[in-house]
């Protein structure tokens, strides 16, 4: 397997969002804005690589009934130690990412990773395969992020383009009233079934064509 | 039989390792995030009261935990004494209540002449789009230059829309800081 193939694996086809629809909780609960989505994605590349170059070391050496607590232990270790050295060492990155750090330990992507890829891979390939899929994470989850501020507040990462308020020229609608329930619980899943659906549909007409 | 103890072995192996490289870095990180926690604060009092140029804690509700004090004013924190040069400044009193999300952790200044200089939300647990606009100067600016003698009443703040419950818990946070001011701060001689 070439590392490039790997690497494209968890941003298209293997999308953990969109394809593997894995990790929905943190996914549905934090895109109420764009920054948020790339937030916590950032924060999940770093301890998804960590996390898979680990387990890919230890492979021989986690006995095949205990390998979830073990994993588990792995994990929740990582994120912790990435939670200490960022507070201390890195106070902005810190306080924009500090809080979906402890997040990462209930993402089921990151143990779904340990068991599917790393534990049978080498650590290098493990290592990519965590990149790959960190960065397909926060793709869907900034992109999902992206639409329900816009829609629910009219802003994007932060910056107000649509409605009241808005910056002189770059106003589209000045009139828009924004749809608040975009960014409470159920626009989280009025916005993920349409692009699942959108996507679905697209993949599906590939596919025709492929046949 | 023996199988079992093998298993068992090799996890303790590994949360042995596990618990011993996460009690290394925080040997490492512990001084650091004390730190960052410090200077975190000292930049908020800062910023709602400017011309102070040093901090004296003069209350802690940690400390004074089964005093009457803190059973008087559950929601302040901290009070701290500030300084310019050697003439007091004023008083920022770090001010916790519950709002729409959870704890919403604010810092109150107030100066000598009595008046709110400024506040900063410290931590927040709001719905971003609506209660978390509370962070914004557009907001918060609102307690400024109010006067410190009486209650901030409800209907001097316009609301944050859709965020009522945000903007009262601020407010009575603001007047949880001016009840402790009155009464401990300028009552209790503490202008001197």
């Amino acid at each position: 397997m070439k590392i490039k193939d790997i690497l494209s694996n968890g941003i298209v086809k293997e999308n953990p969002i969109f394809r593997l629809v894995l990790g929905m909780c943190p996914t549905l609960a934090v895109t109420t804005a764009a920054i948020n989505g790339l937030g916590m994605g950032i924060a999940v590349i770093f301890v998804l690589s960590l996390s898979n170059l680990a387990i890919a070391l230890l492979k021989d050496f986690i006995p095949e009934k205990v390998r979830i607590p073990a994993y588990i232990v792995i994990i929740a270790g990582f994120v912790t130690v990435v939670d200490m050295v960022m507070h201390a060492f890195t106070p902005a990155l810190y306080e924009a990412l500090g809080l979906f750090i402890p997040l990462i330990v209930v993402n089921c992507i990151i143990l779904a990773r340990a068991e599917s890829f790393a534990s049978k891979n080498k650590p290098l390939h493990s290592f990519m395969d965590g990149v790959g899929m960190g960065i397909g994470f926060t793709l869907a989850l900034t992109l999902l992020g992206m639409i329900r501020e816009l829609l629910g507040a009219g802003s994007l990462f932060g910056i107000q383009v649509l409605g009241e308020g808005t910056i002189s020229g770059i106003s589209i609608l000045g009139s828009f009233e924004p749809a608040i329930i975009m960014i409470l619980p159920p626009g989280a899943f009025f916005t993920l079934g349409l692009v699942l659906a959108l996507i679905n549909k697209i993949t599906d007409k590939k596919s025709e064509k492929q046949a | 039989m023996p199988d079992i103890f093998k298993l068992g072995f090799k996890l303790f192996v590994i949360t042995v390792v596990a618990a011993f490289a996460l009690s290394i870095t925080n040997m490492f990180t512990e001084q650091p995030i004390l730190d960052q926690i410090k200077a975190a604060n000292e930049i908020a009092q800062k910023d709602v009261l400017a011309n102070a140029e040093h901090f004296d804690s003069i209350y802690s509700y940690d400390d004074d935990i089964s005093t009457n004090e803190s059973e008087e004013y559950p929601m302040v924190l901290e009070v701290h004494k500030a300084y310019n040069e050697s003439r007091i400044s004023g008083y920022t009193l770090k001010i916790a209540n519950m709002a729409y999300g959870g704890e919403l952790i604010l810092i109150v200044g107030i100066n000598v002449d009595g008046t709110v200089e400024g506040i900063r939300i410290m931590q927040h647990k709001e719905t971003p789009g609506l209660g978390a606009n509370a962070q914004k100067p557009k907001f918060y600016d609102q307690y400024v230059d109010k006067t410190a003698q009486t209650h901030i009443d409800s209907d001097e703040v316009s609301v944050i829309s859709g965020a009522t419950i945000t903007t009262n818990a601020v407010t009575a946070s603001v007047n949880a800081a001016i009840d402790y001011y009155n009464s401990e701060l300028v009552a209790g001689g503490g202008n001197q």
